[in-house]
């Protein structure tokens, strides 16, 4: 099975607005114009604001684990995209691209668009 | 990169003159329509003799006069957008029965049509009070986001000390203080009872009091350390002039531009004709700038059966993020630039 959600533009996207309206705090100081797709397993879904995260699991090319940290938007950018604390749940294999984090730091700012629930 | 901007201020010096009489020099309303967005973004331009030109700036940050012909100005405008990315657009403008009004570009490309009506200066002495009824709820305002402006070199130096990665109190879920509260994506509700107003912030449910009844700042207050500042009201006319002194050490804005305790923020409150709500804000912190930051917000008003919402927060994710990249340590080790 394979869902994939359509949802309205992230918060995270690049805005071309005069305005800070929504710029409660910096985005993009933790990351580079570099995009990049992870996958892994759902191990903590942070749902609260000031953004929401979702911590996942992924297997390197050598075998090991590590944890990526990725970053959405606040809770009404969620609601406004029509997201959920249930969209995405814990034990789910996701796909995901977005902008990567500075320094190689596993951190993804999450591209709502491109999630991939897979099996 | 904020850096390089007075190094651009020199290239681009102004090369044309202007006549003290010329309609441009004045204080300006400027509304800037958004490609992407329901509604238009206001600022300050300012624009005032210097030499035999005009030095022009925008929320109180210099700008570059490119051109000043007859009626015709042109000049650019460096700001952030929502990804703290910088952007140059150059505002050309014709001045045409008092008011500015001109088109953006960015790169050659257009961006959108712009306005600038004038702005009346406070009267003195200042009128009687005559006051209006500002209580309600008001939705966020749009503002705009300069990119530079003209700090003294302590100014650069506390900015260049600010790592916004680690730094910035609202990642810990710290009230952001007063300024940058207020010109948050947020909704406000304003009440007035017992001789003060009260603003109640749905951003992480900060209250505001503004004493109206006549008292003075207490003694010692600009060592208060106070997040939302010391605020006392007055009446000028139907205009609600707000001094706030108090305010602790702290930036206002995502970008990180500081300002210290001591700095005085002065606030005029009034609505327009068509009853929405304008905000002046006026930084004055000598320490850090060498002239006030200017800011206007205007608010809409909402119907008053509108919920304000909670935005609560929790920092949970900051420390994890700090943990996975290995920066908790850096973060204890910066507590001197904790804000």
């Amino acid at each position: 099975m394979k869902r994939t959600f359509v949802c309205a533009a992230s918060i995270l996207a690049v805005g071309v607005g005069w305005t800070s309206v929504q710029a409660h705090h910096a985005l993009s100081a933790n990351y580079t114009e570099e995009v990049g797709e992870v996958e892994g397993v759902v191990v903590e879904v942070f749902w609260a604001n000031p953004h929401v995260h979702y911590y996942i699991e992924v297997t390197e090319a050598d075998g090991s684990t590590r944890l990526w940290d990725l970053e959405s938007s606040n809770l009404n950018g969620m609601a406004s995209a029509g997201w959920s604390r249930d969209t995405i749940q814990v034990g789910d294999r996701i796909r995901a691209s977005g902008q990567l984090g500075r320094e190689g730091r596993p951190r993804l700012a999450l591209d709502r668009d491109s999630v991939e629930v897979v099996e | 990169m904020r850096k390089l901007i007075p190094v651009l201020c020199l290239v681009f010096s102004p090369m044309t003159s202007i006549g003290q009489d010329s309609g441009f020099v004045g204080e300006w309303l400027l509304w800037l329509e958004q490609g992407n967005a329901r509604r238009p973004a206001y600022g300050t331009l300012s624009i005032e003799p210097s030499g035999d030109s005009v030095g022009i700036y925008i929320d109180g940050g210099p700008v570059n006069l490119l051109s000043l012909e007859g009626d015709r100005i042109r000049f650019d405008f460096d700001w952030t957008d929502v990804g703290d990315r910088e952007h140059v657009s150059i505002l050309e403008g014709v001045l045409e029965n008092g008011i500015l009004t001109g088109t953006m570009t960015e790169a050659g490309e257009p961006r959108g049509a712009w306005r600038a009506t004038p702005k009346a200066a406070p009267e003195s002495p200042p009128p009687a009070p005559d006051p209006v009824d500002l209580t309600g709820i008001w939705g966020g305002p749009a503002i705009i986001s300069k990119f530079s402006f003209d700090q003294t070199e302590a100014g650069r130096a506390a900015h260049a000390a600010y790592d916004l990665t680690i730094d910035d109190p609202i990642l810990r879920c710290v009230s952001d203080g007063l300024i940058r509260m207020s010109h948050g994506p947020f909704v406000i509700e304003v009440v007035e009872d017992r001789g003060r107003i009260f603003v109640l912030h749905e951003d992480l449910h900060e209250v505001r009091r503004v004493y109206m009844d006549g008292r003075p700042f207490p003694d010692g207050i600009d060592d208060a350390q106070l997040s939302m500042g010391y605020s006392l009201g007055r009446w000028e006319g139907s205009t609600l002039v707000i001094e706030t002194r108090g305010l602790k050490k702290a930036v206002w804005d995502a970008a990180g531009m500081p300002f210290n305790a001591g700095a005085v923020v002065t606030e005029r409150w009034y609505l327009d004709d068509d009853e929405n709500l304008h905000i002046e804000f006026s930084l004055s912190d000598p320490v850090n700038y060498n002239r006030p930051i200017l800011m206007h917000q205007v608010r809409q008003r909402l119907p008053d059966d509108s919920d304000v919402g909670e935005y609560s927060c929790d920092p949970h994710a900051f420390y994890r993020g700090l943990q996975l990249d290995g920066r908790l340590e850096e973060y204890w080790g910066r507590s001197v630039n904790r804000l």
